[in-house]
């Protein structure tokens, strides 16, 4: 690495294969000190002339501007301002034919020169202790610096330090035919470029740096050298086109090849032109911003082929206006007779990156032969690429192929086209074949995005068709359990409602018969027979209601009623139904809080109690009910209580109910918790407790009832009341109909209205009231 | 404002175009076709001019068929090359229609049916000179003998009478007037190998007055004159020296070290390098642009596979001279060569420091 930038120092220079000798044109070329050209009256300054974005419009049509005023502005380095070359007014700010070989039009602010020509008040140069970095950047990117050696890159971003540079060069080869700009700057202005170089070290802090000169041109080199520094070195390198190429001065310079997929500043290197030195020296010394570049003018028919000082934004007409010999009558090329193209109108404007302008004597057109395969274009290609390879690729529109032969490497220096003897105009060639890898490449990656989102899609819709599917899948498995548990569980209520049915059927099948005649009230002479089978009713009732679940409300109140009346009667029997029918109504929590507390009341009166059909029926409940937990835990609750009460209990089946009640119940915990600190107390408390038949109910219940359990509530309130103040009054009749009520509600379970129901559970409390004695006395005999 | 298309870069051009190149080779020619007219007869240049013509016009009616510019491809002069070369390799009284059937063979066949100038794999001469000689070997080694070793010198009219009418106009045959007391004088190469497959040592064949000085009688000059042309042709740019020097200096290598090896049975090396095809293949028919490497290495590798093949062919084969084989072989391992020589991108592989 020393040895090799020893080397350097020293200057060695390394020599790059291919290249050409084209004449330069450049003797007869006046490169004193250049004259400005006349201000036109109308200048056209496009808004972005350098590689990266525009800044933002500042100025607005009918505005007055200065000479440098900014045109625009952007805080990024990547779109340096635009500035006005002369003071006047903005007339027109819209697309406007550009300097591009397309003439197309790109948006550009038309100002209308005025004569007084004032300046903006130019920012002040910056000295000493303000020479820092970021200072000099941002001068330069404020002064719309971009590289002048043509390809016009915002000087800014480039010399923003973010590696270590070992070569900084300093690019005045100038190898192209008829431009001389570079040459009339260096000769002229030797002392400011050297001062902008200065600036650049200052930035980039290189170990070395070199301006490059081509040979061909001894009086810039002299001028260089009697300017320059220590640290700076005046190299001059042969002539040979296209020195002034990039990759080629480095290759000349360094002996190093820029990778192909490399900068060259990842090989520490950097290059600038002497131009863009000189306008940084203007942008800090001076705060000049970049709004006037040297241009040669020549060619065949230029009177006094020369260099001027040219604002940017000036007319090409403008330019050549009273230069040339006679009219012209070829297009102008812009740039060197190599790599410059022609403008299709004289309207185009004169830009930052505009070195050149030659006007000619009409050629012949160009009359392209069969390629023979001399090969002397890849003799010529300084990028060692196999042009009339890539000539047939781009012929045959094989771009794959072209791409292979690296047709993407190639930098359009013109070597390959001027010397093939066929006249082929190779670059031309390649800059279409080139295009189309181009758009192939945007159209390939459009396709791969389309791919990929279509790609995205189609997994997304097969996933979301998968989730679908399987939440069917689940749900149906989920319904196919339900159906099944409800398959397997419901054949012990059904099937054992059904049976109980059946079998009070089947030992009252004369008792109905004699029911349906019973309605009529004044049939007094069944009533002993009846009164003998009311213990099967109510067993029939009971399955009947486990049955009927349109309206548990009626059970309910009915069950209410019955306890009622029970309540003052010392039988359990019929305790244990109503809390049957209270566990059936269980929809509404309120209502079985509200029943359980009336039991609880109730049993908490009790003295003896058989409890054990309650305790076994406790344990299903949560099981079954998938009804609200709370209804169950007031149940529970209740229970407790009750059995709390209770004097004697039977702790057996109790305990054996507790082990099953977690393994069952898949309902809420706190039911099975409530259940279970419930069934403790119970434990705790109880004496003996027979609740068998009681339990057997309950289960059925929660599952079955489904109707309004407001109603059931306001008739339990009421017959609570009812119930409390009720004396022993119990009319023969109405005890009649409350015994039909539960076995209509058995036959048509489903068209009870619930209204009706409660309307008739009010009556029969009522009935029942009254009747308390002759319950009694009816339930004792059952029992 | 503006009368003339638009052009792309580059607007300068060197001025050497592929009819000036042509041009300048044909012009190199002259000196050999002076000096083989001078050694062989009037014949030479009728051979020459009747060859161009048919070459010239077989190329326009291809270029009618093909509804092409007649003049613009005509005026390219490489068919005019293929005629000339065509004419100078032809025995200088062959009769007329071998010269024909050459020269339309090399147009229509060889260059046109595959596109064209610049599209031909083989070089049209040569494919036209191996498939005369494939077809009329006898004619097509019937060499004259010197004009300087003949009894009777052959004027004009003669020359026309032979190639026209196949007799002198004293009505003597090809053969009676190549018969030099009594036996037929074949050229330098044929006669060596010959009487090298006879048993005879190349140093007593050599003293055969045939070979002359050095290489041949007229056959010496003859190349000389190709080598000056040749020189011309390079030194003008025209051609580049890799392909001649690569060729001539394998062939000398390899005769040196056959010679050094086995002097009685090879054939001496300034036979090689001086007599037959050397000279003109060297310069002007193995630098044909269309059918050779198109590399500079590549065309090293070129021009030493024809110069082995016309060694082994001219020790081993059944022919006594080899350029043409050799040179059509050779052109059909052109596109492998230009495959294995492509020249190094800059910015890919070793030189490019990307690892830096």
């Amino acid at each position: 690495m020393v040895a090799w930038l020893e080397k350097i120092k020293q200057g060695f220079t390394w020599n790059y294969k291919g290249g050409v000798h084209p004449s330069t044109n450049k003797q007869n070329i006046n490169c004193d000190k250049p004259e400005t050209i006349d201000n036109p009256e109308v200048i056209s300054i496009p808004v972005q002339q350098h590689i990266g974005s525009a800044g933002k419009l500042l100025v607005k049509v009918g505005d007055k501007v200065l000479r440098a005023q900014a045109l625009t502005e952007s805080q990024f380095f990547q779109a340096p301002p635009v500035h006005a070359s002369c003071s006047g007014e903005v007339i027109a700010i819209e697309p406007r034919i550009t300097a591009h070989a397309s003439a197309i039009p790109e948006l550009s602010v038309v100002i209308k020169v005025d004569k007084t020509q004032q300046d903006v008040v130019l920012p002040a140069a910056l000295e000493g202790e303000q020479l820092t970095t970021e200072n000099i950047c941002q001068r330069v990117h404020q002064s719309g610096i971009s590289g002048m050696g043509g390809a016009g890159f915002p000087t800014a971003l480039k010399i923003t330090p973010h590696k270590a540079l070992d070569v900084l060069i300093i690019n005045g080869a100038e190898c192209e035919p008829y431009i001389s700009a570079d040459d009339c700057l260096m000769r002229n202005y030797a002392a400011e470029i050297i001062e902008g170089v200065a600036l650049l070290q200052k930035v980039l802090q290189p170990a070395i740096t070199i301006v490059a000169v081509e040979d061909d041109k001894p009086e810039a080199i002299n001028a260089l050298k009697e300017n320059t520094n220590d640290s700076i070195s005046i190299r001059s390198i042969p002539t040979k086109y296209p020195s002034g190429g990039e990759k080629q001065l480095i290759q000349v310079l360094t002996g190093k090849e820029v990778g192909a997929k490399q900068l060259p500043i990842d090989l520490g290197m950097l290059v600038q032109n002497v131009g863009t030195a000189y306008a940084i020296h203007r942008a800090v010394t001076h705060g000049e911003p970049l709004i006037s570049r040297i241009v040669t003018l020549a060619g065949d028919l230029v009177a006094t082929p020369s260099n001027y000082w040219v604002p940017v934004g000036t007319r090409v007409e403008d330019v050549i206006a009273n230069k040339l010999q006679a009219a012209s009558e070829t297009p102008t090329i812009m740039g060197g007779s190599m790599m410059g193209f022609m403008l299709p109108s004289n309207q185009a404007p004169i830009v930052k990156t505009t070195n050149c302008l030659i006007v000619n004597h009409p050629q012949a057109a160009q009359k392209e032969s069969p390629c023979i395969r001399c090969g002397e274009c890849a003799q010529a290609c300084p990028m060692g690429l196999l042009p009339q390879q890539l000539y047939w690729f781009a012929q045959g529109d094989e771009l794959n192929k072209a791409r292979d032969f690296n047709i993407m490497d190639c930098i359009e220096c013109g070597a390959c086209a001027f010397v093939c003897p066929s006249e082929i105009s190779l670059v031309q060639h390649y800059r279409t074949a080139k295009a189309k890898i181009k758009a192939e490449d945007i159209a390939q990656k459009e396709a791969d995005v389309a791919k990929l989102r279509f790609d995205a899609r189609q997994a997304r819709l097969e996933n979301d068709k998968l989730e679908r599917k399987a939440k069917h899948q689940q749900a149906a498995l989920r319904r196919q359990a339900q159906t099944q548990t409800q398959a397997d569980d419901k054949p012990d209520p059904v099937a054992a409602a059904l049976a109980r049915v059946k079998k009070a059927k089947s030992e009252a099948p004369t008792a109905k018969q004699t029911d349906t005649g019973e309605w009529v009230p004044d049939n007094q002479a069944a009533i002993a027979q009846r009164e003998a089978r009311k213990a099967q009713k109510r067993k029939q009732q009971e399955s009947s209601s486990a049955k009927a679940t349109s309206n548990p409300a009626v059970a309910a109140a009915i069950a209410r009623a019955k306890a009622k009346a029970k309540k003052e009667s010392t039988t359990s029997d019929e305790l244990d139904s109503t809390t049957h029918s209270d566990t059936k109504t269980s929809a509404n929590p309120a209502v079985a809080a509200a029943i359980a507390r009336a039991k609880a009341k109730k049993l908490a009166s009790e003295q003896q109690v058989t409890t054990e059909e309650a305790n076994n029926a406790e344990p299903e409940e949560p099981v079954k009910s998938s009804a609200n937990p709370a209804v169950a835990a007031a149940i529970a609750r209740a229970k407790a209580k009750k059995l709390a009460s209770e004097q004697q209990v039977s702790t057996e089946e109790a305990n054996k109910a507790k082990p099953e009640e977690p393994v069952k119940s898949s309902a809420n915990p706190a039911v099975a918790a409530a259940i279970a600190r419930a069934k403790a107390k119970k434990l705790a408390s109880e004496q003996q407790v027979t609740t068998e038949e009681a339990t057997n109910a309950e289960p059925e219940e929660p599952v079955k009832s489904s109707a309004n359990p407001a109603v059931a509530a306001a008739i339990a309130r009421a017959k609570a009341k009812k119930a409390a103040a009720a004396s022993s009054e119990s009319p023969d009749d109405t005890e009649i109909s409350k015994d039909e009520n539960p076995q209509v509600r058995a036959d048509k379970p489903k068209k009870v209205n619930p209204a009706v129901a409660a309307a008739v559970a009010r009556a029969k409390a009522k009935k029942i009231a009254e009747q308390k004695q002759r319950e009694e006395n009816e339930s004792n005999d059952n029992n | 404002m503006t009368t003339t298309k638009l052009q792309s870069s580059p607007f300068v051009r060197k001025p050497l175009k592929t009819k000036t190149l042509m041009f300048w080779v044909m012009l190199c020619l002259l000196p050999g076709l002076f000096v083989q007219s001078l050694h062989f007869g009037m014949g030479t240049l009728v051979q020459v001019l009747l060859a161009s013509t048919v070459a010239l016009v077989s190329e326009s009616l291809v270029m009618v068929l093909r509804k092409r510019s007649v003049f613009s491809t005509l005026s390219d002069n490489s068919a005019l090359v293929t005629g000339i070369l065509i004419g100078l390799a032809l025995p200088a009284y062959a009769p007329w229609w071998i010269t024909v059937i050459g020269a339309s063979f090399a147009i229509l066949v060889v260059k046109h049916l595959y596109g064209g100038l610049g599209h031909n794999i083989f070089n049209p001469a040569m494919a036209a000179y191996v498939l005369l000689l494939v077809s009329f070997p006898v004619t097509m080694t019937s060499w004259m003998p010197p004009q300087s070793l003949l009894h009777e010198t052959l004027t004009m009219a003669d020359g026309l009478s032979l190639i026209f009418n196949g007799y002198t106009v004293d009505g003597f045959s090809i053969k009676q007037i190549a018969s030099i007391d009594g036996h037929t004088i074949a050229t330098p190469l044929d006669e060596m190998k010959t009487q090298l497959t006879l048993g005879f040592t190349s140093t007593e064949i050599a003293n055969n007055e045939v070979f002359g000085q050095f290489a041949g009688i007229g056959w010496q000059w003859i190349n000389a004159a190709y080598l000056v042309g040749g020189i011309a042709l390079v030194y003008l740019k025209v051609i580049r020296w890799h392909i001649p020097l690569a060729f001539l200096g394998t062939l000398l290598a390899l005769s040196l070290l056959s010679s050094s090896i086995n002097p009685d049975h090879s054939i001496p090396t300034l036979l090689q390098l001086f007599s037959g095809a050397t000279m003109i293949g060297a310069f002007f028919i193995l630098t044909d642009p269309v059918s050779a490497a198109t590399s500079n290495k590549g065309r090293i590798i070129y021009g030493s596979l024809v110069a082995l093949l016309v060694f082994v062919i001219r020790n081993y084969g059944g022919y006594p001279d080899a350029v043409a084989f050799a040179v059509l072989l050779s052109n059909m391992a052109v596109p492998m060569i230009d495959h294995f020589t492509k020249p190094r991108v800059y910015g890919y592989g070793e030189g490019s420091n990307n690892e830096q």
